[in-house]
């Protein structure tokens, strides 16, 4: 009797908790009615590796922070979770609507390039396919200089260990080559266009910018690689190719904004040396009343004798 | 010194004695008058210690002062007590070395109001400060370029020159107290007699005491001078509407010479009722004083001009925000009753001869050292609300200061204070100095303990 | 913002209760602890009972214990002081952006304690002229290369430091209030009252760069997040801002990171390609905070109360 009655809560239970599981992931925002001409545009951009990869870079400039990683919702505002159901239910066509438009909240990126929002699109659904951690493949990224008839090149190579357990190239991999900031999610890209590997799994691109370095002007070159089937990898390494760091923000200078150590001449004269005028005259005053005291004992002492 | 002063109103010329026993009598009245008045300021600074107190365990927000109105009552009391403490330079000083003959009665009540007004204002900065328990740090961390510790410095050292101008040509007078006031209680016997430092009158001794006297009173002009224009750099350096002007410092002190000409006429109407003193603080006195007062008063009239009719011709964007407060809004009242009560009427009327007599005078130097108290007060708190960037994103009452009773209460206690250690050093020192009183009639005497029976000749 | 880490006691062979004690009682700042390894020799055999996080009790050996050192005051005071030499911090706030999103406020007070209206960083509504556009404008402090602030400080308490930062030393500060008169940008606050949780951290150790817990009768203001720099992350404002308005970086490394999305650009060409200015450069007092003008808004601007609900609180 009491293992069935406890079955019966367990159950009872289990069910509330999917179904507040179903609840918490369900929309909780007012429904956003489209019209139908602009549900029924198609989307004219295919979902290629390379649409997917322009699609996250706009995804992680405009929608990352509100939306999240992970497009769930959880990002810095709670925001709509794109990655539900109801949501891919929409045609392409909705889903440009509402990003074409916004609605409170949400910004209207009617300035972007049409093309851009597709690749968005796309990017989006992607991510309701996300794989777990577990299922992304390892790959490794090194990097190399060249520096040789004034030209500096970076050159990136993508490797994975096949099925066979040989080291292989990736190839069409994207590569971001960057120099690493003072902060830790600061990293300046070096290169604009996006680069991908070869079929040797190598990219090379020019450096010719003039960035700073450290005071010796090293620089920390990082190239990454990001892809939907790939566990995210880096590598930095550092290299001279910066201009040395000017260092010539703190001065020695005087000055009255900073502390005594560092007080302008006129003032340091000007202060002690009144200062010192004045009190050595009221020392001298204080002597000379000390001497009326003298002078009165002495004469006390003459008129008493 | 020069040509001994002529008086009227004396019925004959009076002799050493007589002098003497007027200006001293009044040292012998502890009367329950006297006893009543000083138990009731201490009453006051108790009750102000205990809202200090309070003050103390809250935090400064048990006055209104916030973030756009920072400073507050008592930096306005702490202005004004610099301001009434430059008095003692100009009487003791300036007019000295003009040769103003008239004005040596009232030197001694000069000095004493301006140790008695540097004193409160040492205190009122320190009333005002968050952290006081910090003090020191202005001594071990001091750092130069700033100017609070210019003000610190200048503040002590003014108050060392106070009292030391206080206490030299006191000193003839302490002598005489020594030798005549036998019967007053032990310990103020005991305070004369140190305090006269053998004083005998030889002729070395006055020309030790010429010479210091001389120094001093050179000296106490470029630090009189330096205290107030220091204290208006403590606004006139900030880039703020009505604040950063070049004429800061002048405009102070001139309104130093009205505030402290105000209170001494107001002093000398006091002593003079209280002490029968009206053959030494004479109408003639008065009549003087009031002119100065007209005069400074002119003076500051015209700083005030230059204050409000520069800014108010190219009424700038803060600035007319700002002037438009003052003439027309929100402080409207308080402003033209300050300048009207306080400064264009008392000029009016003191032109008259009738209401330079004592007791007009008297009322209207109430008036225009209240004046003078409202006239800091609208010079320190209304420029804190006109900031570059708008106030926004605070609670309303951010937007206006209306003092509290605490702040009411401590600032009565700094006028109690100072008018304690006034009324305490007349009760102990004559109000008027002798030795400068009979020489000034002429009365060629040296004064010495009668003990002896040798008589030198006084220096003319 | 409060970071609560646990802190192992430093001889591992006390007794457990007082242990725990100590463990409980510490709310240790959590920018300002260094890790130090200095790891106890393996195989001793003997375990420690140490108190986690959760309130488990594990048993854990010696060498596997890394030893977290609790700064001194002096140390935290030295290189608080000094400031992270070699850098030049900068700020550029994109007023296009600006929604009135008040995050960098409620990031800001939080992280300092600080009552609402108290907020370092505040949220203006601008209207340069009367038919000019109107505007959200956050106003830190600009940290100025010539601060009038540090200028008339009577014990250096406020102080320009060697990376431009200005901080507020609150076991220095006499609370004058001389800065409050000084600084023409309404960018500092004062502690008129105790301030909250007070009792509570007394016996935290006080960090200069992040001023925590705030004290009675002192200043505080901005300090561009001095104790987030020192480890390499964003300020808190500019981390917490759902908007992009904020870039903030290193002037002499020429780069600047977006808070939001993390984009880092050359700073001298944010500014050149987006008209960068500062504010009231006629005060001379030199301010190191950019602003990009509102051109090209992401949305449009909608006013609210200057005094809203939420600021407000009782006189006296």
């Amino acid at each position: 009797m009491k293992m069935k009655r406890n079955i019966l809560v367990t159950a009872a239970l289990g069910v509330a908790f999917l179904y507040s599981g179903l609840l918490a992931n369900a929309q909780d925002f007012a429904p956003w009615p489209v019209p139908d001409e602009a549900a029924a545009v198609e989307n004219p951009v295919a979902p290629t590796k390379e649409s997917l990869q322009a699609g996250k870079s706009l995804f992680d400039l405009q929608c990352k922070a509100c939306h999240g990683e992970s497009g769930k919702g959880d990002g810095l505002i709670k925001s709509a979770n794109l990655t539900t159901p109801e949501f891919l239910a929409q045609t392409d066509g909705a889903i440009h609507y509402k990003i074409y438009q916004g609605r409170g909240v949400m910004p209207g990126f009617s300035t972007l390039p049409d093309e851009q929002l597709w690749d968005v699109i796309n990017y989006v659904r992607s991510l309701s396919m996300v794989r777990d951690s577990a299922d992304l493949k390892d790959a490794t990224i090194s990097l190399y200089f060249n520096d040789a008839e004034g030209q500096r090149e970076l050159t990136a190579k993508v490797e994975e260990t096949n099925a066979e357990g040989e080291v292989v190239p990736v190839a069409g991999m994207k590569v971001n080559f960057a120099v690493q900031t003072h902060f830790v999610l600061g990293q300046l890209p070096v290169v604009p266009a996006d680069h991908y590997t070869n079929e040797n799994g190598m990219v090379t691109v020019v450096f010719n910018d003039t960035l700073i370095g450290d005071g010796e002007g090293m620089l920390q070159v990082v190239a990454s690689i990001q892809d939907m089937e790939y566990k995210p990898a880096q590598v930095t390494e550092a290299v001279g190719w910066g201009v040395p760091n000017p260092q010539d923000y703190w001065t020695e200078r005087r000055a009255l904004w900073k502390n005594n150590d560092y007080v302008p001449i006129w003032l340091l004269i000007s202060f002690t040396g009144s200062a010192l005028a004045i009190w050595l005259t009221i020392v001298y005053v204080a002597l000379l009343v000390r001497k009326i005291k003298l002078e009165g004992d002495r004469y006390e002492n003459d008129v008493n004798t | 010194m020069s040509t001994p002063v002529t008086t009227s109103t004396l019925p004959q010329a009076p002799t050493f004695e007589q002098v003497r026993e007027d200006l001293i009598r009044p040292l012998h009245k502890n009367t329950f008058a006297n006893k009543l008045w000083i138990r009731f300021l201490i009453v006051i600074i108790i009750l102000g210690a205990i809202a200090y107190g309070h003050q103390l365990i809250k935090g400064l927000g048990v006055t209104d002062m916030r973030d756009y109105s920072a400073w507050g009552v008592y930096i306005a009391n702490f202005v004004f007590w610099v301001a009434v403490s430059l008095i003692g330079s100009l009487i003791s000083s300036i007019l000295k070395l003009l040769h103003q003959n008239w004005s040596n009665p009232l030197s001694r009540i000069a000095e004493m109001i301006a140790l008695g007004a540097i004193t409160m204002a040492a205190a009122s900065i320190v009333i005002d400060m968050g952290r006081p328990d910090r003090l020191q740090n202005v001594v071990l961390h001091g750092r130069l370029q700033s100017p609070i510790l210019w003000d610190f410095f200048v503040v002590n050292t003014y108050l060392v020159i106070s009292i030391i101008l206080l206490y030299l040509p006191l000193i003839p007078d302490i002598a005489i107290l020594r030798d005549r006031m036998t019967d007053s209680p032990p310990w103020q016997r005991k305070l004369y007699k140190a305090l006269s430092l053998g004083w005998h009158g030889t002729q070395e001794q006055w020309r030790l005491l010429r010479r210091s006297m001389i120094v001093m009173i050179i000296l106490i002009l470029p630090v009189a001078f330096s205290i107030h224009t220091v204290t208006s750099w403590l606004f006139a350096v900030n880039s703020r509407t009505g604040w950063h002007s070049t004429i800061f410092g002048p405009y102070f002190i001139a309104g130093a010479f009205v505030a402290g000409s105000a209170a001494v006429i107001i002093a000398m109407y006091v002593f003079r009722k209280r002490h029968k003193l009206q053959q030494y603080i004479t109408d003639r006195h008065f009549n003087m004083m009031n002119k100065l007062l007209v005069l400074t008063m002119l003076l500051y009239l015209y700083f005030n001009i230059n204050e409000y009719l520069v800014p108010g011709y190219t009424w700038q964007r803060l600035d007319g925000e700002h002037l438009r407060e003052l003439f027309l809004g929100h402080q409207a009242p308080l402003f033209w009753l300050t300048q009207i009560l306080g400064l264009v009427a008392p000029i009016v009327l003191l032109l008259f001869r009738r209401m330079r007599k004592p007791l007009p005078s008297l009322i209207i130097s109430i008036f225009v050292l209240l004046g003078a108290w409202m006239k800091r007060m609208l010079i320190v708190i209304p420029t804190q609300f006109h900031p570059e960037f708008p106030i926004q994103n605070v609670p309303k009452h951010f937007l206006e200061y209306i003092p509290t009773y605490t702040e009411y209460v401590i600032s009565a206690a700094t006028l109690a204070g100072a008018m304690l250690i006034i009324t305490l050093l007349v009760r102990v020192f004559p109000v008027v100095p002798i030795w400068e009183e009979a020489h000034d009639r002429g009365i060629n005497k040296i004064f010495k303990a009668e003990k002896t029976s040798n008589i030198h000749e006084n220096e003319a | 913002m409060k970071d609560q880490q646990h802190n192992p006691t430093n001889d591992s062979r006390r007794n457990f209760l007082k242990q725990s004690a100590l463990l409980g009682a510490g709310v240790v700042a959590g920018a300002g602890v260094l890790a130090s390894c200095s790891n106890q020799p393996a195989g001793s055999g003997e375990k420690i009972k140490l108190l986690t996080a959760t309130g488990e009790l594990v048993e854990v050996d010696p060498s596997q214990i890394k030893r977290v050192r609790k700064e001194k005051l002096t140390e935290l005071q030295e290189r608080g002081r000094e400031g992270l030499t070699g850098h030049h911090w900068t700020w550029v706030i994109d007023l296009a952006k600006c929604k009135n999103a008040r995050k960098c406020m409620d990031a800001c007070v939080g992280a300092h304690e600080l009552k609402p209206y108290q907020s370092h960083i505040n949220v203006l509504q601008m209207q340069d002229s009367k038919s000019g556009a109107p505007y959200y404008m956050p106003t830190p402090c600009f940290h100025c290369d010539n601060p009038p602030c540090t200028k008339v400080c009577p014990v250096n308490a406020t102080f320009k430091r060697s990376d431009g930062i200005v901080l507020i030393d609150n076991l220095r500060c006499i609370g004058c209030r001389f800065c409050i008169a000084a600084c023409p940008y309404s960018a500092r606050r004062f502690q008129w009252f105790e301030p909250d949780y007070t009792e509570e951290q007394k016996n935290r150790v006080y960090d200069v760069e992040l001023n925590v817990p705030q004290k009675k009768g002192t200043i505080t203001k901005c300090l561009m997040s001095a104790d987030r720099l020192r480890i390499g992350k964003l300020p808190y404002c500019v981390s917490a801002c759902p908007n992009g308005v904020y870039w903030f970086g290193d002037k002499l490394e020429d780069t600047v990171t977006n808070g939001t999305t993390h984009e880092t650009v050359k700073f001298s060409e944010l500014i050149r390609d987006n008209a960068g200015y500062t504010y009231f450069e006629d005060l001379g007092t030199k301010p190191q905070v950019y602003y990009l003008p509102p051109k090209n808004r992401t949305s449009p601007y909608v006013p609210v109360d200057k005094f809203q609900e939420k600021y407000e609180e009782k006189r006296g």
